[in-house]
């Protein structure tokens, strides 16, 4: 957590979640440790963000409608301006086909919420914003 | 982290190979049916066949008549000779005069004429200077020696020249002796054209042979065949020994036909026949052309029982295996959503609750209760592993992956859970893993699974301060993992229950230990699948030990 205090720079997120619940809380942990964090809720959302706004990590839920995780994984991949903002999947999916395929198309991590702290996930997203 | 390991195996059903089973299915069930036709359709073969050749014996028949008549009429003819005056006297002025006028009117003939006891001819029709003596003739020595009507082999007549057949009659004076021979040469190329009439096929041979198969008369190529002799291979003899018969042989226009063979009445030792060649053609064309249409039907038969089958198929089968492969699709589907579904408000819930621990000013009523809400959350969430894990069980959707695991590193992942749980209840825990165990044959996310399960099961069912131990060691053919514990213990009764779904225990009640009773069910089917055993040993109130049996590497 002193990351994002380091050369007087917020880390910046994009979080793509569905869930109210979940997006609820990702806004509450996130506002709280002082991120430049935008939660949206759908890939579509997400596209209409990135146009103007350009994050250090994106934290992506899979399964949505319209346009599902996969989707916008891929479609991130293809965009070079998009290409090399690391990608951290947070989905209840946890098949391992699931997680082959997401890695397979270029995400970072993958984290299986209910077996997952918000702590851990802020671990990995300062981890990757950092590296980046 | 459970339920990972995990893949949908869909149904692979090969619409086309189950095609070609029922369109196999079904032409075995008519097999039986294909077989009859087959057999009615030879033997339809063979009939009509016979029936030809049946109608190749009744024209062989026909023909044998008419020459039969024609040789009656010679015969006739020479018993008339032998009572007219003009020729019985002797006299062979008159004699030769009367022949000559005979001549005449019976055309189909090339001479007459009469020869006495020894051969000489004392008058004929056609008239000669030679002294010519037919002594020798076949026919004169069967008619002195049975005294009666004889017919000659072929010959280039003596006095006339031309292709002739002879047939002699004997003279027999008052005193009942033999004292000449009157005989007839008939004229074979008449004869020739009256077998030319008698068929209007060109395909057809009439052949009128003799004894030794020189053909007398021919339909065909008469010029050139009348004097021949017909192949007379060892069948043609059988048949001419017989009398009658039918063979196919290469007659002497290189053609093969059925020949029938029918021989002649009256004409003594020395018979002709008659012999009808037809084409094998023309003999098997109708039996050829209801086999070929039977073949023809036969196959449209088997072709259209294909497509009914293979539309049986589509309709009954196919139709059914998609539905199947739909809903199997659809219950893969539902356990993947359900897994999503189920388990995104216990992950709000467990965030949340974080997020609140994280918030200072909360007084202990707070913080029990946010306690208990936690720990009520992760049971919620195992539960819907533990119902994920064994509706993948029991679909045999779980696909496990065995690979050289090291128990060392399984237990590495498992420990900080297991610690936290120990130092919870107080318990003195101890673990032996000796150094140089081989890797067992495993799926590490399963081995994981069984270990951290039996393991939490012995803290959870343990007094507090009291002992739990894990132990691993190298015996025979496997590497076995013993958790020992100083728990309460699984009465002799229940044992037999411990693998079953949702089997609580007694003492798990009693002690108010919560549970699914879903765990060692769980255990058991990992632990078979990674091709392992398990079993326990437990007395009531002294404590509990599993042993877990897995497949090393070498």
């Amino acid at each position: 957590m002193m990351s994002n205090m380091m050369n007087n720079k917020k880390i910046s997120l994009l979080v793509v979640e569905d869930d109210a619940h979940l997006s609820e809380v990702y806004q509450m942990k996130f506002e709280k440790i002082e991120y430049d964090a935008k939660v949206v809720r759908s890939g579509r959302e997400a596209f209409d963000v990135l146009a103007k706004f350009n994050p250090d990590v994106i934290v992506l839920d899979l399964v949505m409608e319209e346009i599902d995780g996969f989707e916008v994984l891929l479609q991130l991949k293809k965009n070079k301006k998009w290409s090399n903002i690391p990608v951290i999947i947070v989905s209840n999916l946890g098949q391992q086909a699931n997680i082959d395929e997401a890695m397979s198309l270029g995400a970072a991590e993958y984290v299986i919420k209910s077996d997952s702290t918000l702590k851990n996930l802020v671990h990995l997203i300062e981890k990757y914003a950092l590296h980046n | 982290m459970p339920g990972r390991q995990i893949t949908i195996n869909p149904i692979i059903l090969d619409k086309f190979s189950i095609r070609l089973r029922i369109l196999v299915l079904i032409l075995v069930a008519v097999l039986p049916v294909i077989v009859f036709i087959i057999y009615t359709l030879i033997n339809n073969y063979n009939q009509s066949k016979q029936y030809a050749l049946n109608s190749l014996s009744q024209y062989a028949e026909a023909f044998s008549f008419e020459q039969n008549k024609s040789i009656e009429a010679v015969r006739q003819l020479l018993i008339a000779f032998s009572n007219t005056p003009d020729i019985v006297n002797s006299n062979p002025f008159a004699c030769n005069a009367f022949l000559k006028k005979q001549i005449v009117d019976y055309k189909r003939y090339a001479n007459f004429g009469v020869a006495d006891i020894n051969g000489n001819i004392i008058c004929s029709a056609i008239e000669t200077s030679k002294k010519i003596n037919i002594g020798d003739e076949n026919y004169f020595k069967d008619v002195l020696q049975t005294k009666s009507f004889a017919s000659g082999k072929y010959r280039v007549g003596k006095i006339t020249g031309k292709s002739v057949l002879n047939f002699g009659y004997p003279l027999v004076g008052n005193n009942g002796n033999i004292f000449g021979v009157v005989f007839a040469s008939l004229d074979l190329s008449w004869q020739n054209t009256f077998l030319e009439n008698f068929t209007h096929d060109p395909e057809t041979v009439l052949l009128v042979i003799d004894r030794e198969a020189t053909i007398l008369s021919s339909s065909i190529n008469a010029d050139r065949w009348v004097g021949k002799t017909f192949p007379k291979d060892t069948l043609v003899q059988g048949v001419l020994e017989k009398g009658e018969g039918m063979i196919e042989v290469i007659g002497l226009d290189n053609i093969k036909r059925f020949y029938s063979f029918k021989k002649l009445s009256d004409t003594g030792k020395t018979p002709s026949y008659v012999v009808v060649g037809i084409s094998p053609n023309i003999i098997y064309h109708n039996a050829n052309n209801s086999l070929i249409r039977g073949a023809i039907a036969l196959t449209l038969l088997i072709i259209l029982i294909a497509l009914i089958s293979w539309k049986i198929s589509s309709f009954l089968i196919i139709k059914r295996v998609e539905e199947l492969q739909e809903l199997d699709k659809l219950k893969s589907d539902f356990i993947s959503i359900a897994s999503h579904q189920l388990r995104t408000p216990p992950s709000a819930i467990k965030w949340f609750l974080e997020i609140i621990s994280e918030e200072g000013g909360l007084n202990s009523v707070h913080k029990r209760a946010l306690k208990n809400i936690g720990e009520s959350n992760e049971r919620m969430i195992n539960l819907v592993s533990s119902l994920l894990n064994i509706s993948r069980i029991e679909n045999k959707t779980l696909k496990t992956e065995l690979k050289p695991v090291s128990l060392a590193k399984v237990v590495r992942e498992i420990m900080p859970e297991i610690e936290t749980k120990v130092k919870e209840k107080e318990q003195n825990f101890v673990l032996e893993l000796p150094t140089g165990l081989p890797n067992v044959l495993a799926d590490e996310k399963l081995l994981a699974q069984v270990l951290l399960n039996l393991i939490n099961n012995a803290i959870k069912y343990t007094p507090k301060k009291g002992n739990v131990s894990v132990s691993f060691m190298r015996e025979n053919d496997f590497v076995i993992c013993k958790i020992e514990d100083t728990g309460f213990g699984i009465s002799d009764k229940e044992k037999k229950n411990v693998y079953k779904k949702f089997f609580r225990g007694d003492n798990a009640a009693k002690e108010n230990v919560e549970g699914s009773g879903l765990g060692l069910y769980i255990v058991k089917s990992f632990i078979e699948m990674m091709n392992g055993k398990i079993s326990f040993t437990s007395v009531v109130g002294k404590g509990t030990a599993f042993m877990v049996y897995l497949k090393y590497d070498e």
